[in-house]
């Protein structure tokens, strides 16, 4: 059978034969439920304006009859910062502060809310969809306070002087000033614990704001931001929820009543690209869409500070010496590029916290290639006496499971170990693992690297010079959340790189296709480890996004398909 | 409401090419709609405009989505499908010839043949729903036909 070319025409046909169906019959339905939160009637009846005007006023009609039946605040304040009444008045009131003359009512096209909505919003279930929140901001204290031991390992964790950070409704003055000693209190009324990293805060007033009468005078402000971070996910288990309520900033939009340019914070020196180079890459990539704030960061060091799960070398981001990672305001949501400076390579993280390459193409460096440098981004390094004249021994510890908390030395150790590497636990101490080891005066640097299922610890000894060593015994007492099943965790040496362990099982039979050689090892580990208890025998990866197919030992197969995205790397 | 609903869902489901995630684009496009409709300067352009949105929404629906679909099947049956495939090519309909060469190309790609083909848009109006310049779009929309013209050829199926 001869078939024509494919032409317009027999383009248009096969197009509308393909698609053109009605929407669901229950669609309609869900639509306006989800926009109003009420019946379908009241837009029913608006069905057949003759213009969308009409309709569109309609639905702002809704908007704010949905908003009142979730529940969010009345309108009613004291003190706080202005707002109109509802979202369709944008006039001031006469007697309007700058704010008040300032805002709006929409702040990038998202609907200005107040701190109270917010709190709604964050307490109704897990949303991280992007909201513009008025309120009064009260700084951290914590650059007068003494508290590195406890500034936290994970974004979003409220560390040493966090907790005097706020968003509140009203100007409630929180910092106050008693001879040489500056406190923070708590607020009495509506309040969020906002969290302003990497973004530019000169515009915060200096000495807090704390005026001649000892007690500080909050910012009038409108935050950008989202609830339910992604990256709560690694902040310790018991803190997780803490870290999910934080209110990520990722743009201050009003200060006092003048709107402010996007952020953009230089932490690297000696950058190749510009502001305006990454703005293109950005703008061919989400195009029309607003950029919130930009923050440079070196990779070895900064990245894992800020994007935990990149701290394990995927992509080998860490290995780059300057990033830009940029927010990007796009369908409501706050979404994260990285571009590497001086390239055209642009990559965005996916929910799951994974870099995909977007667009550009990465530059080869050795930096790329090597496993990193020491101690890995995001290690809690721990510094080991190591006798009379000789410098400490330096151990970081690795923590892919999120559940580690902290560690100590037991220096005696409690017991003498049995082998080289092993670990026990204590009676009544279901988050505690003692781990011992046999080390020795060369050590000089450490790395323990803690699996995501807690269910091996490793050791990398590190570079091992030409003495002989007298062994030396040692002891951490390392804390979790959660219970631990100690006897179930297997310790033993191995390389601790930059690199998460290779999958177990099937490394030999990887047939990586057309997906790249680090892609392919990654993808088969994650292949391996949703496999729980089966024993995989080959995965043959069939195209560039990471379809595949395996088979395990008895015979049966799995076949996977991803949705794919021609161009970029598969997640 | 029912014809925006239908137009919104039939572009959504032609770029992200599932149901289940058009329904999900459709919904978060008009929920998007009414939270921005005060950006909306001209009420006359109001389809463009939430034509936009659906684009947007259909592109976030396709990078959130998980993207992986397992489903465990015997391994003799790995073989025997791919067999199936292969004999089911000669008897497709162009409806789903297009739609598995559609399935090969970048979103972007996508997207702009869906508005040109499906939605009868010219290259004016994609440039305003796009946000691109109708230089861009010309050149855009030939380098997506060229691609789709090379998916249809390299699948064996342009004759």
């Amino acid at each position: 059978m001869t078939q024509p070319d494919w032409g317009d025409d027999r383009l248009d046909a096969a197009f509308h034969a393909r698609f053109d169906r009605p929407a669901p019959s229950n669609l309609t339905m869900d639509v306006h439920v989800r926009i109003a939160g009420t019946s379908p009637a009241r837009f029913g009846s608006l069905r057949d304006s003759p213009t969308w005007s009409l309709v569109a006023a309609a639905v702002v009609v809704v908007l704010v009859a949905g908003t009142a039946l979730i529940g969010l605040a009345g309108f009613g304040r004291s003190g706080g910062p202005p707002l109109p009444s509802d979202v369709s008045a944008s006039a001031p009131a006469p007697s309007a502060t700058p704010t008040e003359q300032a805002i709006p009512g929409v702040v990038l096209g998202l609907p200005l809310i107040r701190v109270p909505d917010a709190i709604a919003i964050r307490d109704a279930g897990v949303d991280d969809r992007e909201i513009a929140v008025a309120g009064w901001f009260t700084p951290s204290i914590r650059p007068v306070l003494r508290c590195a031991a406890s500034l936290p390992t994970r974004p979003l964790q409220i560390g040493c002087g966090d907790d005097s950070m706020w968003l509140t409704l009203d100007a409630e003055p929180l910092i106050h000033r008693i001879g040489q000693q500056i406190g923070g209190s708590e607020p009495v009324g509506p309040a969020l614990r906002p969290d302003l990293s990497g973004l530019d805060v000169s515009w915060q007033p200096a000495d807090f704001g704390i005026g001649s009468n000892g007690k500080s005078v909050p910012t009038d402000v409108v935050f950008v931001g989202h609830f339910d971070d992604r990256r709560a996910a690694s902040c310790p288990e018991m803190e997780r929820t803490a870290c999910q309520d934080r209110f990520v900033v990722d743009s201050v939009a009003i200060v006092h009543g003048v709107q402010q340019p996007a952020s953009t914070v230089v932490d690297s020196q000696g950058t190749t690209s510009t502001d305006a180079d990454v703005s293109a890459i950005i703008a061919n990539e989400a195009p029309g869409s607003p950029i919130l704030s930009m923050e440079l960061v070196d990779g070895p060091t900064g990245l894992a500070t800020i994007e935990p799960s990149l701290g394990t070398g995927q992509e080998g981001l860490i290995g780059q010496p300057i990033l830009w990672l940029v927010r990007v305001l796009e369908s409501e949501r706050a979404v994260t590029y990285i571009v590497i400076d001086g390239s055209d390579a642009i990559y965005e993280m996916n929910p799951e916290g994974r870099a995909i390459l977007v667009g550009g193409t990465p530059p080869r460096s050795e930096a790329t290639a090597s496993p990193g440098p020491w101690p890995p981004a995001g290690a809690l390094v721990l510094d080991l006496p190591n006798g009379i004249g000789k410098p400490p021994v330096r151990v970081a510890i690795v923590d892919d499971s999120g559940r580690f908390v902290s560690a100590m030395e037991q220096d005696p150790p409690t017991i003498s170990p049995g082998g080289r590497f092993g670990a026990y636990a204590e009676p009544d101490k279901p988050g505690r693992v003692n781990l011992t080891w046999v080390g020795g005066i060369c050590d000089s640097r450490i790395t323990i690297r803690i699996a995501a299922d807690l269910r091996s610890i490793t050791f990398d000894m590190g570079p091992q010079p030409d003495c002989d060593s007298i062994g030396v015994a040692r002891e951490l007492i390392m804390h979790f959340s959660g219970t631990v099943d100690v006897p179930a965790i297997q310790v033993g040496e191995g390389t601790a790189g930059a690199s998460p362990p290779p999958p177990q099982g099937p490394e030999n039979v990887v047939d990586c296709g057309p997906l790249g050689p680090d892609t392919c090892q990654a993808k088969a580990h994650d292949i391996v480890a949703a496999s729980p208890g089966k024993s995989i025998l080959t995965i043959t990866f069939t195209d560039e996004c990471g379809s595949y197919t395996a088979t395990y030992v008895n015979g049966n197969g799995i076949a996977a398909t991803i949705d794919c995205i021609p161009g970029a790397s598969p997640g | 409401m029912h014809a925006r609903i239908d137009a919104i869902y039939r572009v959504s489901n032609a770029i992200v090419g599932d149901e289940a995630d058009a329904r999900d684009a459709t919904q978060e496009t008009f929920i998007a709609a009414w939270r921005r409709i005060r950006e909306l300067r001209d009420p006359d352009r109001f389809d463009a405009w939430l034509q936009r949105i659906a684009v947007n929404s259909a592109r976030m629906t396709l990078r959130a989505r998980g993207r992986r679909l397992v489903r465990e099947i015997p391994a003799g049956d790995v073989a025997a499908l791919a067999m199936a495939a292969d004999r089911a090519t000669a008897e497709r309909s162009d409806a789903d010839i297009l739609a598995t060469a559609l399935d090969t190309l970048p979103t972007d790609q996508r997207t702009i043949l869906v508005l040109h083909h499906l939605e009868g848009h010219g290259v004016a109006e994609l440039a305003e729903i796009l946000a691109i310049p109708v230089g861009t779009v010309k050149s855009r929309l030939h380098t997506a036909r060229r691609a789709l013209e090379s998916a249809l050829a390299a699948d064996g199926i342009a004759r």
